[in-house]
């Protein structure tokens, strides 16, 4: 599948000039666990399709993008697939396009050459240092879980001459870690996505686990202030990218509906953010884009200060810009783990690789002791933010109060809530403009690479 | 590929694929499924047209010892489904750690149909369906200058689904879905906000035609309605759920937890209350997956049961959990027909369809007149389940302040949270029929595997905890 030939023969054929094309295979195992058992041991699941685009230029820049997908290398199923991408380019319009030229990829890690090798050994290897783990803590039951890999291979081919090769793996752990105490029930929830098997380093991560679901047996619900939190950089994956990200795509300012402008302030002295899209290992890393774009560091924030825009190829052009290797196809959840074997058939978008926040000065521990009140939350029920307004707000889980400088009772119930920018220009209400401090050491986490980070005067509800 | 057999031919391949099986496992099925359709997006910048998420494909499953074991691919040739059910006989099962669970058997049926709508949106051209798009993105920008961008969705799909299994179950169904959204973003010194629309089901094209100016207008009205709106009030209060929130807690807050799977992996706070009265007695909550029109509706579901009407929720007492065929098997019981997948690519949990409040006694003005402090929950936007502990998280896209019995000012974004089973004891009024509504949703099971559904109700009258979302 991942040769581009029979579709390039047939694109002569039929005389399409401007065209790219998408190609994916994928190859899944997975183990899910009812308690201490297997319940269902899956793979392969194999999965493979193309995406070709047409680009038709119409009047000034603007350009007609159709798309045809299929799974299908059959002359007539990719006839059929060029026909629907044909008509697309006829009736559809956008602001502009120009495809990426042949260059120069950066080198960066993105595959687990034990996951490529023997997938289906790995899935095994882990489940069986899980289950040992659970059995010999003898504290806590899991109640499901999923140990899964991916293979993934990708091949871009344009008519420019780019021509674009991958291969990338994904490791996949979640389950749900419940602890019994007098008729008390608690969980702990945790869901890892990573490249390597490697980095779920489960002699360590088994106890914290065990540790956070004993304690929420004995969990309060928090009284209604605005006090000091600390989240961590799993809580920060899941509203940094949505809100950071989606107001410095070129397509936002484009849009009118981006809330910055280069050089103003908008977050605290000491954030500088970036977005890092060749980090080894981390999951939005890769040479190239899905449209062949080189990927890249881009310096979103610095000191607080907005610096730079991200770009996808279609912004870009209609900016008079250059893409900064962010047109990803990516689902509309982004919590979402489980399109990476089938997002061919998605358009590019201007995405966020990595949202990566430089480190501050010191520990968690340190951290911990310098906050006289606060909260610490460990999971939250689900903290999506509105990309738009910033708005956020969700159910506390698994969180500690923290009382002189110390973690003391543990917490479930209640809500944070806030902005994550700022409601209004120079309003400084957000949480970015809030920040009291950040960890010297980073962790990857989802689309994230970012430090625990205190940040000051948040709305709790609860008691 | 993929796609290119016909139905029969496609019946013909599952049945021999089952046939290399025979008598090496306990039980098997096949599933195939293909997908049609178009995906159209248009805002102030791009109009996008693309196709469904995935095309199609097959998924086998064998049943021995009390596990499962299934391959699938999107490669339907003959002898690639052959080869992948030779594989999957050498299916050996790993020790448990109990006496393994035997499938009880189900007399087998067969059946061909597809759901009838009145216009198929296979028979409507991209160009007529892109047309309304803009029609409606034309109509969103034009009532106020303070429109700076709307967003016109429009999708829809014909999934068509084969399944057979080795106790001679045959089934073919064939569900159209279309789904419409639009969301009108207002701008106004700095501040932004919108407001949206959302409508779709197992319906025909003719829900674009029928859409109504005005419901167009309103939607638009209300994004300018929330530049103006305040932060909620942060604390517990007594609050009133529109039909969509109430939806949304029937699925994400109590259903959630009566999904059999759970009780099986002993993950339900609600394994302990079978039987017993949770809310008072006019309230009913039930999951229907032959609703005409839902959105999560079907013929039969992922192992081959037949939709249904099931009540989880029964005049206040806990009456029913919601089963695939291992967990009703375990808990000897009849499966209820929500044994779902995403797709071929996704493994079957147990799954809820349309799930809704049963319409009460109360008008709405009733339920508000003695309401001193209080907050109205609109539209929903997103809930997350806690199946263990019962906690509930639901967020809704826009609220309204209630003082002496009337309602107030206008808020937006706002998070609801409180204990699940406080919350039902705290309802104390359940809206008229009229007020019935059902909204069109997709659920996920955790963070993934995500399926259509239908979520609604009537009014309901609680007390929680709200604070800004």
């Amino acid at each position: 599948m991942s040769d581009t030939s029979s579709i390039e023969r047939i694109l002569k054929e039929e005389k399409i000039n401007t065209w790219d094309i998408y190609v994916e295979e994928a190859e899944e195992y997975e183990i899910q666990l009812r308690n201490f058992d297997v319940e269902v041991t899956r793979g392969p699941i194999k999965n493979s399709g193309y995406a070709v685009r047409v680009i038709r230029p119409k009047r000034n820049k603007v350009v007609g993008i159709g798309i045809g997908t299929g799974s299908s290398l059959e002359a007539a199923r990719i006839r059929k697939c060029l026909d629907t991408a044909s008509v697309g380019a006829d009736i559809t319009h956008f602001p502009g396009y120009a495809l990426p030229r042949p260059e120069k990829y950066p080198s960066v890690r993105i595959a687990d050459p034990k996951i490529v090798s023997k997938a289906e050994t790995v899935v095994k290897d882990k489940t069986e240092e899980l289950l040992s783990l659970l059995k010999e803590s003898k504290k806590v039951l899991p109640t499901f879980g999923k140990i899964r890999t991916y293979n993934v291979s990708t091949t871009i081919a344009n008519s420019e001459g780019l021509q674009a090769e991958k291969k990338e793996t994904f490791f996949y752990i979640e389950l749900a870690l419940k602890a019994e105490r007098e008729g008390k029930l608690a969980e702990y929830w945790p869901m890892i996505p990573t490249r390597r098997a490697e980095d779920v380093h489960l002699d360590q991560l088994v106890p914290k686990w065990t540790r956070l679901a004993e304690d929420t047996l004995s969990a309060k619900v928090p009284k209604t202030e605005k006090t000091t939190v600390i989240f961590t950089p799993q809580t920060l994956s899941e509203i940094l990218p949505d809100t950071v990200g989606f107001h410095s795509f070129g397509s936002s300012v484009y849009k009118g509906v981006s809330k910055f402008k280069r050089g103003e302030k908008i977050a605290s002295d000491e954030l500088t953010v970036y977005d890092e899209g060749v980090h080894d290992y981390a999951l939005g890393s890769s040479p190239f884009d899905d449209e062949g774009v080189p990927q890249s560091k881009t310096l979103l924030i610095e000191d607080g200060i907005h610096k730079n825009f991200l770009y996808d190829a279609m912004y870009a052009a209609a900016l008079d810009a250059y893409s900064t290797g962010n047109g990803l196809k990516l689902p509309a959840f982004s919590l979402a783990f489980t399109r990476v074997d089938s997002k061919y058939s998605l358009l590019p978008s201007t995405q966020p690789t990595n949202t990566a926040v430089k480190a501050g000065g010191m520990s968690l521990n340190e951290m911990i002791a310098d906050t006289k009140e606060g909260i610490y939350v460990e999971q939250f029920s689900s903290l999506s933010s509105d990309s738009l307004t910033t708005s956020f707000g969700s159910e506390i889980r698994n969180a500690y109060l923290i009382e002189k400088g110390q973690l003391s009772t543990p917490l479930k119930g209640g809500q944070i809530s806030g902005f994550v920018l700022d409601s209004q220009s120079g309003k400084a209400d957000g949480l970015l403009s809030r920040v009291s401090g950040m960890t010297d050491e980073v962790q990857m986490a989802g689309r994230c690479i970012a430090p625990y980070m205190r940040f000051s005067g948040i709305q709790v509800a609860g008691r | 590929m993929v796609n290119d057999s016909s139905s029969e031919q496609a019946k013909d391949v599952l049945t021999k694929a089952l046939e290399v099986l025979g008598d090496d496992v306990e039980y098997a099925d096949a599933l195939y499924e293909n997908v049609e359709g178009v995906s159209i997006r248009k805002d102030k910048a791009e109009e996008r047209v693309s196709a469904p998420a995935t095309l199609g494909g097959v998924v086998l499953r064998a049943f021995k010892s009390g596990q499962w074991r299934e391959m699938s691919g999107g490669d339907f040739s003959e002898k690639n489904v052959k080869d992948m059910a030779e594989k999957l006989a050498l299916f050996r099962p790993v020790s448990t750690s109990g006496i393994p669970v035997k499938l009880r058997e189900l007399k087998p049926w067969k059946l061909d149909e597809e759901v009838c709508v009145r216009i198929r949106p296979s028979d409507v051209e991209t160009e007529e369906k892109l047309a309304n798009v803009r029609r409606l993105y034309n109509e969103a920008v034009s009532y106020d200058k303070r429109i700076v961008n709307t967003t016109v969705a429009y999708s829809d799909t014909t999934l068509e689904r084969i399944f057979a299994n080795t106790e001679g179950s045959l089934l073919r169904q064939s569900v159209p879905r279309i789904s419409l959204f639009v969301m009108p973003i207002a701008r106004e010194s700095g501040k932004m906000d919108y407001e949206s629309l959302s409508r779709g089901g197992t319906i025909g094209f003719e829900l674009i035609n029928e859409l109504e100016e005005k419901t167009l207008r309103e939607t638009v009205e209300n994004s300018i309605s929330l530049l103006n709106a305040t932060s909620p009030p942060s604390g517990k209060f007594t609050v009133i759920l529109d039909p969509g929130m109430t939806g949304t807690f029937a699925h994400e807050s109590f259903g959630h937890g009566c999904e059999a799977d759970q009780i099986v992996r002993k993950r339900s706070y609600l394994a302990a209350h079978f039987g017993k009265r949770l809310g008072f007695g006019g309230l009913s909550i039930c999951d229907d997956g032959s609703l005409p029109g839902g959105n999560g509706s079907f013929l039969f579901d992922d192992e081959g049961i037949k939709s249904r009407k099931n009540y989880i929720l029964k005049n206040g007492i806990l009456t029913g959990f919601l089963h695939e065929r291992y967990s009703a098997s375990l808990m000897n019981t009849e499966p209820t027909g929500n044994g779902r997948r995403e797709s071929f690519l996704r493994k079957l949990f147990v799954r809820m369809t349309n799930t809704y409040v049963e319409p009460g006694d109360y008008d709405l003005d009733e339920m508000i007149e003695d309401i001193d402090q209080g907050v109205m929950l609109v539209h929903p936007v997103s809930g997350m389940e806690d199946p263990l502990a019962g906690g509930m998280e639901l967020k809704s896209k826009r609220g309204y302040v209630i003082e002496n019995g009337k309602i107030g000012r206008v808020l937006s974004t706002l998070t609801l949270t409180e204990n699940v089973l406080d919350f039902i004891a705290s309802i104390e009024a359940v809206g008229k029929k009229d007020q019935f509504n059902m909204e069109r949703g997709t659920c996920g099971k955790g963070h993934e595997d995500l399926v259509p559904v239908g979520d609604g109700g009537v009014y309901v009258k609680a007390k929680a905890v709200v604070g800004q979302g």
